[in-house]
C-alpha cells in the first residue's frame, strides 16, 4: 500500500519535473558560438568563424542581420580580426531571411538576447500631421520606448559624414550606424548585348522604350526581368518612376496623397500607372512567378538584356557568373532633368546597425561598431559588399561597379518608397506601392487607369472610416 | 481490499469500471496525478486564452516594456469599421472557402485512401501508408518549400507540364496569381494533413469485424452497398472527429499561407491576419497589405473574432454531425 502511494507520488513528481523541463529556458553557462538566429522562426542561422561548435573565449557579440551573402560573409571573415583587437569579445552572426527580419528583431529584443540589430531606413515616422492616419513604425516604437541606444555621442560617429547619418536620425539623435546608402532605382544591363545591338544607355523614358523595342525586335534575348514573385522587387519600380520624374518633390506628393489633396488619378500620379503598364509589357513571360532569390542568376546567365533590381545584387550576379560584363543605369524620367544632369538614382539608407539598450553585451556591441568604423575595415567592408555607397568621408573604393554609379549619384534623392504612405485600413488597391501585379499586362485584373481609380476609392473609404473612428 | 480490487481488475472498458478503479485510490493521489495535466492546461492554455481576451481591450504593442492602456472596444471597432469592408468580407469568405474545401476534400481523399490501403491483399500497403502519412510530420517550412518548387516559374514541373504537355504558351505563375494562388495553398494544406485523417479512418476501419463483411457478401451485397450500409455507419464517429479537426485546424491555419504567399495574391485568411498584425509581414489586413505589425492588442481582438467564428462553426457542425450519426 505504502509502496503504491510512493510510486504514485514519484510518478506525479516525475511528470511535473518533465513539464518544468519542457518549459525551461536557457540556463547560464559558457558562451556558445552559435546563436538561435530565428528565435523560433524558420530563418537561417549561422555563426562567425569556421568552427561553429567551438565556443571562442570571451563574451559573444551577436549581430542579427538579414540574409545577404556578401554582408554575412564579410562579417564572418572579420570575426578573428575583431577578436584579436578586442580579446574580451567574439563575433557571432545571426542571419534570417529579409522578409522575417522585423519579426525576429522584435522577438530577439523582447528576449534581450541580441547585441546588434540591423535596420534599413528609418522612414515614414508617425508625426503630428499624420498621427491619425498611420501606425507608428516599429523602429519609432523601439526608440520611443527607449529600447535603442543613442549613438550620437559615441566617438566612432566622428568617422562618418554627419550630414548623411542625420538623414537617418530621429529627433536629431542617431540611433543607428548607417553602413552605406544604396542606389536602387536603376536597371542592370548586359554590356555585350547592348554593344551587339548598338544600344545606348537611355536618358529619357522614350529612349528606354526604344531600347526595349530594339531588344524585342531582335528576338534573341529576354528584354527585361525581375524577381517579381516577391512583389517588392517590381513595386520598387513604381517608386523609381516617381523619383525619376519628381525627385525630392515626391515627399510632397506622398503627403498630399495621404491627406487627400491629391488623387491617384491626377496626371502627376497617373503618369506612374501609365509608365508601369508600358514597363510591364517588356517583362518576360511568367515573371510574376520568378523568385527574387533566383533572379540575379537568371540575368547572370547572359541571355537577358536588362534586369530590374537594386545595385546591391551586383555581387550575386558576379558570383553566379564571374565573366559577365554588366552595368547599371538609372531609370530615366519622361523629360530630361532641368539641371542638365543625366538621370540620377533614388537612394535609401541600407544596412544600419543599432544597439538595443537591453543588449546582454552592450560593451561588446560598441566595441564592434568602433572596430567596423575604422576607415580601413570600413573600406574593406564596402569593397566586399560591393553594393553600398560610403557614409564615411574620403573613402576610395577599388570596386569598379560601385565607382561606375558615381555619375548617377551627383544629385540623388531619397527614393519615393520613403514617402508614399497608405492610410490605416486602406483597401487592397491602395495599400501597396502602386502595385504592378494588379495590371492586366501581368495577369492581374485591372488596367492602369482602373487601378488608379480603385486606389482613390480605397483611400477615400479609409479616410472616411478613420474620420468616423476618430470622432 | 484496494489491492484486491486492482488484482481482480479486468480491462477497463466502461465508465463504471473506471470509476471503481479510481475509487481504489485515495482522493489526494487521484488529484495529485491530475495535477500536472491541470497545471499544463492552466498555464499553457487557460491563462494565455484568458489573457488574449483581456488584452484585446488594450493597445499593447508587443514592444517590451512599453506602456499600454485599456481602450475598451476600440480594437473591435477598428476591425469592423476601419478595415475596408469589401476586403474584410473577401477575407472572411476566403476563410470559409478554405475551411470548407479543406474539410470536404481532405476527408474524402483520406477516406478513399484509407479504404484502399485497408485492403488485406494490397502489396506494399504499409509502405504506402507511411508515404501518405509522411507530409504530416513535415513542418510548414518544408511543405512550403516543396510546393514552391513544384509551382516555380519557369522551371517547376507544373509550369513545364502546362507549357510542354498542355501547350499553353504563357502558363500562369500559380503562386503569384490572383486566380490560382489560393487554390494552390488549399491544395498544399490538404496534401499536408490528409495522412492524419487517413490514419484515423484506418484505425476505425480495422475495428470493423470481418464477419460483418462476410455475412454481407454471402447475402449478395455489392461493394458499394457494403461501403454505404456497413463501413460508413461503423466509422461515422471517425468522420465526425476528422470533420471537426479539419474545420478547427483550417480555420486557425496560417503557417502555410505565411510561408507560401505571405498572405498576398488574395490568400489572406483570418488566421493569417492575426499573425501578421501581431508580428508584421504581409497580409496583416484583410486587404493583404503589409504593415509593421507590433499591434498585439489589435491582434488579440482579431484572435477573439476568430475564436468566436471557430466556436460557432464547431457547435453547428458538431450538432449536424451528431444528428447524422444518430440517423446512421
Amino acid at each position: 500500500m505504502k509502496l503504491r502511494k510512493l510510486l504514485c507520488l514519484l510518478l506525479a513528481l516525475l511528470m511535473i519535473a518533465a513539464l518544468t523541463a519542457c518549459s525551461g529556458g536557457v540556463t547560464g553557462g559558457a558562451p556558445a558560438a552559435t546563436q538561435d538566429g530565428a528565435a523560433g522562426t524558420d530563418g537561417a542561422d549561422s555563426s562567425a568563424g569556421d568552427d561553429a561548435s567551438a565556443p571562442a573565449e570571451g563574451t559573444s557579440v551577436d549581430v542579427l542581420t538579414w540574409s545577404n551573402a556578401a554582408t554575412v560573409e564579410y562579417l564572418k571573415s572579420i570575426a578573428d580580426a575583431f577578436h584579436e583587437a578586442y580579446p574580451d569579445h567574439y563575433l557571432t552572426v545571426s542571419e534570417v531571411p529579409s522578409a522575417e527580419i522585423d519579426q525576429v528583431i522584435q522577438t530577439r529584443i523582447s528576449a534581450a538576447n541580441v547585441d546588434i540589430v540591423s535596420f534599413q531606413t528609418f522612414s515614414k515616422p508617425q508625426e503630428e500631421w499624420n498621427q491619425d492616419s498611420i501606425d507608428k513604425p516599429a523602429w519609432q516604437q523601439y526608440i520611443d520606448e527607449g529600447l535603442l541606444l543613442d549613438l550620437t555621442d559615441q566617438p566612432f560617429i566622428d568617422n562618418y559624414n554627419l550630414d548623411i547619418l542625420m538623414g537617418n536620425s530621429y529627433k536629431d539623435r542617431i540611433y543607428s550606424l548607417n553602413m552605406g546608402t544604396v542606389a536602387y532605382t536603376g536597371l542592370f544591363y548586359n554590356k555585350a548585348i547592348f554593344s551587339e545591338l548598338g544600344l545606348e544607355i537611355p536618358k529619357t523614358w522614350d529612349e528606354f522604350i526604344a531600347v526595349c523595342e530594339a531588344v524585342k525586335a531582335d528576338g534573341r534575348y529576354t528584354v527585361l526581368s525581375a524577381g517579381a514573385a516577391d512583389q517588392w522587387p517590381l513595386n520598387m519600380y513604381s517608386n523609381a518612376i516617381l523619383s525619376a520624374n519628381y525627385g525630392d518633390g515626391v515627399e510632397e506628393i506622398g503627403q498630399k496623397l495621404l491627406t487627400g489633396e491629391m488623387k491617384h488619378t491626377d496626371p502627376e500620379v497617373m503618369l506612374v500607372y501609365d509608365c508601369m503598364e508600358q514597363f510591364a509589357t517588356y517583362l518576360e513571360p511568367g515573371v510574376t512567378g520568378i523568385a527574387y532569390s533566383d533572379a540575379p542568376g537568371r540575368f547572370a546567365a547572359g541571355n537577358m538584356a536588362m534586369y530590374a533590381d537594386g545595385s546591391w545584387s551586383a555581387p550575386d550576379i558576379l558570383r553566379a557568373n564571374p565573366d559577365i560584363e554588366f552595368g547599371y543605369f538609372p531609370l530615366p524620367g519622361i523629360e530630361p532633368r532641368e539641371d542638365g544632369l543625366d538621370p540620377q538614382y533614388g537612394i535609401k539608407y541600407d544596412l544600419s546597425f543599432a544597439v538595443p539598450t537591453n543588449a546582454p553585451n552592450q560593451e561588446g556591441a560598441l566595441a564592434f561598431l568602433t572596430y567596423i568604423s575604422d576607415k580601413e575595415v570600413y573600406t574593406a567592408f564596402l569593397n566586399a559588399v560591393a553594393g553600398f555607397s560610403p557614409t564615411q568621408n574620403d573613402i576610395t573604393l577599388d570596386n569598379e561597379f560601385l565607382n561606375s554609379l558615381n555619375e548617377g549619384l551627383q544629385s540623388p534623392c531619397l527614393n519615393a518608397e520613403m514617402y508614399i504612405y497608405a492610410p490605416k485600413g486602406v483597401g487592397e488597391y491602395g495599400n501597396g506601392q502602386f502595385s504592378f501585379l494588379y495590371l492586366q499586362t501581368l495577369g492581374g485584373p485591372l488596367t492602369g487607369a482602373e487601378l488608379a481609380q480603385k486606389a482613390d476609392e480605397d483611400f477615400e473609404t479609409a479616410r472616411a472610416a478613420l474620420e468616423s473612428l476618430n470622432n | 481490499m484496494e489491492g484486491k480490487a486492482i488484482r481482480n481488475a479486468s480491462p477497463v472498458n466502461s465508465p463504471k469500471r473506471l470509476h471503481k478503479h479510481i475509487r481504489a485510490f485515495p482522493v489526494w493521489v487521484v488529484f495529485l496525478c491530475m495535477l500536472p495535466g491541470i497545471l499544463h492546461y492552466t498555464i499553457f492554455r487557460l491563462f494565455p486564452s484568458t489573457m488574449t481576451a483581456v488584452l484585446s481591450f488594450t493597445d499593447i504593442s508587443g514592444v517590451p516594456g512599453s506602456a499600454w492602456q485599456w481602450i475598451g472596444w476600440d480594437n473591435y471597432r477598428e476591425f469592423f469599421i476601419l478595415q475596408n469592408i469589401r476586403d474584410l468580407k473577401a477575407s472572411l469568405g476566403r476563410t470559409a472557402i478554405y475551411a470548407l474545401s479543406v474539410t470536404l476534400i481532405q476527408n474524402a481523399l483520406a477516406l478513399l485512401m484509407a479504404v484502399i490501403l485497408n485492403g488485406k491483399f494490397l502489396k506494399g500497403r504499409n509502405f504506402a501508408r507511411a508515404v501518405y502519412f509522411m507530409p504530416v510530420i513535415l513542418g510548414a517550412a518544408v511543405v512550403s518549400t516543396i510546393w514552391k518548387l513544384v509551382f516555380s516559374t519557369p522551371t517547376g514541373p507544373v509550369y513545364l507540364f502546362m507549357q510542354n504537355v498542355l501547350g499553353i504558351e504563357n502558363p500562369p505563375a500559380i503562386l503569384s496569381s490572383y486566380s490560382y494562388a489560393f487554390p494552390a495553398v488549399i491544395a498544399a494544406q490538404i496534401w499536408q494533413n490528409m495522412g492524419y485523417s487517413m490514419v484515423i479512418f484506418l484505425a476505425a476501419l480495422q475495428n470493423i469485424s470481418a464477419d460483418l463483411y462476410e455475412a454481407a457478401y454471402i447475402d449478395g451485397a455489392s461493394e458499394w452497398q457494403v461501403f454505404w450500409k456497413i463501413t460508413l455507419p461503423l466509422i461515422w464517429s471517425s468522420v465526425t472527429v476528422n470533420t471537426l479537426l479539419a474545420i478547427i485546424g483550417s480555420l486557425q491555419s496560417f503557417e502555410l499561407i505565411m510561408t507560401i504567399t505571405r498572405g498576398q495574391f488574395n490568400t489572406s485568411t483570418l488566421g493569417m491576419m492575426v499573425f501578421a498584425t501581431a508580428f508584421g509581414g504581409g497580409g496583416a489586413t484583410a486587404s493583404g497589405g503589409t504593415v509593421a505589425g507590433m499591434r498585439q492588442g489589435y491582434a488579440a481582438a482579431e484572435s477573439m473574432v476568430l475564436f468566436v467564428g471557430v466556436l460557432i462553426v464547431t457547435i453547428i457542425s458538431q450538432a449536424i454531425m451528431k444528428k447524422m450519426e444518430a440517423d446512421q
